[in-house]
């Protein structure tokens, strides 16, 4: 239990600034505390530092701004998850080998494929910017919980575009499917930007907040 | 005005000297109060002193005892020594005449 407790608290410890996490971990290696004693150590200087990053106005701002993007691009997503779902329908299951000769088959997978695919790729710029601009407005450490928060809300609120034909398969593989679609189409995308904004951080030499 | 426990952290780091360290800060805290105070409260007000401008940290070299880590040192600025003073005066004078001031053991009324 204790080597599990010192192995949590060194993987908590990730949450802190690279050169106080090695201090922190020098101190509790040091004073010989329990494995117990030690995560809750590193956690509650986490929680502090954390609470710090949220007492001015700006990740309150962006935690609104990227509640209110995020919501957006799910309602916009819910259209797209549910055709690419009849269409995957459609040509996965009930696929005839007597379609492959047929040209209006294929004119028809090229055209609704790009349809799908160019409006895909549109949201996926769209939630991109949107995290680039989240992580380039708030402290690094506000925009990690600002993401994570918001990813949580979106996965919530993207229950109402799980597709509900019974026809495009059991509840369960439909609900997997519009996760997976959500997380493809927004939240991966927005991560990424996130991750962008910290090396622009880096780049532009810690002069941005 | 400092809070108490600024002050506490101020004191030690003064008692310590050259060896002012985040661990060795907590630990005589500790010996003082017969509480080790939490690694959260000791390094967000280390922060917030050095803010003040009450004292200057800097990373010091890694020891095996502490499997290799550096450690965060401490030293008082000439601000820091004036803010602890005057604190220790002002705790000093409000306590002059009150029960547990005039009670303590070995202490005569």
């Amino acid at each position: 239990m204790s080597s599990f407790c010192w192995w949590l608290a060194g993987r908590m410890s990730l949450l802190l600034p690279a050169d106080e996490r090695e201090v922190v971990r020098g101190d509790l290696a040091e004073s010989g505390e329990s494995g117990r004693e030690a995560l809750v150590q590193v956690l509650g200087l986490a929680a502090r530092r954390q609470v710090a990053g949220w007492k001015n106005w700006r990740p309150w701002c962006a935690l609104l701004l990227a509640t209110g993007v995020g919501l957006k691009l799910v309602r916009q997503s819910a259209p797209l998850i549910h055709m690419s779902a009849v269409y995957a329908w459609m040509y996965l299951a009930n696929w005839r080998m007597a379609d492959a000769g047929n040209s209006g088959f294929w004119h028809l997978l090229m055209r609704e494929s790009a349809q799908i695919l160019l409006r895909g790729l549109w949201l996926m710029i769209v939630s991109m910017v949107a995290g680039m601009a989240i992580g380039l407005s708030v402290s690094r450490r506000s925009a990690v919980t600002t993401g994570a928060v918001v990813c949580l809300a979106l996965m919530v609120a993207n229950v109402a575009n799980v597709p509900q034909d019974p026809a495009l398969g059991p509840p369960f593989a439909r609900a997997l499917y519009a996760f997976l679609m959500l997380a493809v189409i927004v939240l991966l995308p927005a991560w990424y930007g996130l991750r962008l904004s910290a090396s622009l951080r880096t780049w532009f030499g810690h002069r941005l907040p | 005005m400092l809070g108490e426990f600024e002050y506490l952290l101020l004191s030690a780091a003064a008692k310590l000297g050259e060896g002012a360290y985040g661990a060795a800060i907590r630990a005589e805290t500790g010996k003082a109060t017969g509480n080790l105070c939490s690694i959260g409260a000791l390094y967000t007000t280390l922060d917030r002193l050095e803010a003040k401008g009450l004292i200057e940290t800097w990373m010091g070299a890694a020891t095996a005892q502490r499997g290799g880590r550096p450690k965060r040192m401490v030293r008082i600025t000439g601000e820091g020594r004036k803010a602890a003073a005057g604190f220790y005066t002002a705790v000093m004078r409000a306590s002059r005449g009150v029960s547990w001031e005039t009670n303590r053991a070995g202490v005569t009324p």
